[in-house]
């Protein structure tokens, strides 16, 4: 039971970031590695409620990490469902980051790179986005 | 070995206390205990009892329907209630049930406020904490301080930048439609000072992503007039270094505790009603952080509820024999921290545990105990207040 328990762990919170760091980058996904920051989100610029609040997210191999606007979150990226997330509540009208974390995949793969510019197209029912790659 | 910090001597703690509940039994009226023996004694006498009388028919009987939600199982006029949450487990297969704290149907004489349960011991000393960016779940633990998560406080490594305005609301009932009364049954109550780890504050806690040894923080909330919000509410004692837990092979020698976790998460019913998961819950550590892990679909919003052992309203009164066993307290074991950012994926909630470990290896905080719930009180308590003197000589650490 506890080699199990553990194993599963492990998936839960995306694993050791060293075990993390060793695995190769999921296919598709070599063009949006790095640390983006939310600046445009369905056509207009992205302006948080809260100063220090505005959504990002870094990509490092298959591991991601970031803030939704609202909680912190963190997981692997090659197992739906496997990203953890603080359990704060989320103030009205917060700007979120419209990034499905139940499974991201989809949406980082359908992204295009342009410049410094990370677009991210409207798909299913999450609005498209732009983040600005930052250092 | 586990610890325990038992409740305090409030009027409601000690409403709360199996020795009181003992004494309370001893406190009998004579005629009542004679009419009783009487009783006893003539029953001891009859054989099987053969009910001549055919049962009533009860075809025409139907549950009531108009106390609002009722739970899946539940039998109502059009048949049993299927399941709307199909998944009563964690991903991991540990189950657990959650509930609205509220009274069930109504009484047939249909009285029953809507805030009824969460206004009663011991869910009051559970509230909603809100601050600027948004709200928490927090329990009393003295008489005037609250414990949360630190990441209630701040983000994760973000240095002296802290959220703001920081309101306390004990058996908070804000459902539409509530009233003022409903709203703050207890009042509101403001801050007065706070402390977190700093290994928090300067992101150095040890674990991995959300995964923290020390998500934990303690509110000092502001008295009113010489009045704490203990005194109107109770508060709970805390535990910390497996309190109440046991391992052996029947437990897969896994540590495990049968906890309560109360909160108010958002995906249910707005974040406006406290509920409670009940279920065992694991020890477990994450990249080195001390972890607790329960099943439990308390999403966003429940973060920093209490994870809670021996919950309960009220204590039996014990006979023949019959004992409560060892760590059998009411305490708080740790907060809720984190979860899956999928409300459908892994239902599993982890907190950090109430314990020593490497930033706080002490097995002696003053008097507040041992590890990391200790020193953070410990550290608060012996704090200036306004007014002069401590919060602990004010009274708020009683």
């Amino acid at each position: 039971m506890h080699k199990m328990i553990d194993g599963l762990l492990a998936v839960l919170a995306g694993g050791a970031a060293a075990a993390a760091a060793a695995l190769a980058v999921p296919p598709g996904l070599e063009t949006v590695q790095g640390r983006w920051l939310l600046v445009e989100l369905a056509s207009r610029p992205a302006h948080p409620s809260t100063p220090g609040s505005v959504p990002w997210f870094a990509i490092k191999r298959q591991r991601i990490e970031g803030h939704d606007g609202c909680n912190d979150f963190s997981g692997n990226l090659d197992a739906p469902g496997s990203i953890g997330a603080t359990r704060r509540g989320c103030a009205e009208g917060v700007l979120r980051l419209p990034l499905d974390l139940a499974d991201p995949l989809p949406q980082l793969r359908a992204a295009k790179v342009a410049g410094d510019r990370l677009v991210v197209p409207t798909l299913a029912t999450m609005p498209g986005f732009t983040m600005r790659k930052v250092p | 070995m586990s610890h325990f910090i038992p409740l305090a001597a409030t009027a409601f703690a000690v409403l709360a206390s199996a020795t009181v509940h003992a004494d309370d039994a001893v406190v009998v009226n004579d005629s009542s205990t004679r009419a009783s023996t009487a009783a006893a004694i003539n029953i001891s006498r009859l054989g099987p009892v053969v009910n001549l009388l055919q049962p009533p028919s009860t075809s025409a009987v139907m549950p009531s329907t108009d106390a609002g939600p009722n739970p899946a199982g539940a039998m109502v006029k059009g048949g049993i209630l299927q399941d709307s949450d199909t998944r009563a487990f964690g991903s991991f297969g540990i189950p657990y049930t959650t509930t609205r704290v509220q009274d069930g149907n109504v009484s047939a004489g249909g009285t029953s406020a809507a805030n009824h349960l969460s206004t009663t011991y011991p869910y009051r000393t559970a509230g909603k904490l809100t601050f600027s960016a948004g709200y928490c779940s927090a329990t009393l633990i003295r008489r005037g301080v609250i414990v949360t998560a630190a990441h209630c406080i701040q983000r994760f490594g973000s240095g002296a930048s802290m959220f703001t305005g920081f309101q306390f609301r004990p058996g908070h009932y804000g459902a539409a439609g509530a009233t003022a009364a409903q709203i703050a049954p207890y009042g509101t109550w403001n801050w007065a000072a706070l402390v977190r780890p700093a290994s928090w504050a300067n992101g150095t806690d040890i674990g991995t992503g959300a995964a923290r040894d020390n998500d934990i923080a303690v509110i000092a909330l502001a008295r009113q007039g010489n009045l704490f919000a203990g005194d109107l509410v109770g508060y709970l004692g805390y535990g910390w270094n497996n309190y109440s837990f046991v391992t052996s092979p029947k437990t897969g020698n896994q540590h495990t505790g049968a906890v309560s976790t109360l909160g108010y998460p958002f995906l249910m019913d707005s974040g406006a009603i406290m509920q409670r998961t009940d279920g065992p819950t694991y020890t477990t550590t994450l990249g080195g952080a001390g972890q607790l892990w329960q099943g439990s679909n308390l999403t966003g919003g429940s973060s920093g509820g209490g994870w809670i052992v021996n919950l309960r309203s009220r204590a039996a009164a014990l006979a023949g024999g019959a004992a409560a066993g060892t760590a059998s307290n009411i305490a708080v074991i740790g907060v809720t921290s984190w979860g899956s950012a999928d409300p459908n994926a892994a239902k599993d909630n982890w907190a950090s545990q109430f314990r020593q470990n490497s930033r706080y290896p002490n097995a002696s905080y003053g008097v507040y105990g041992a590890g990391n719930i200790a020193s953070l009180l410990n550290t608060l308590c012996a704090t200036a207040a306004p007014g002069g003197g401590t919060f602990a000589t004010q009274g708020y650490c009683n």
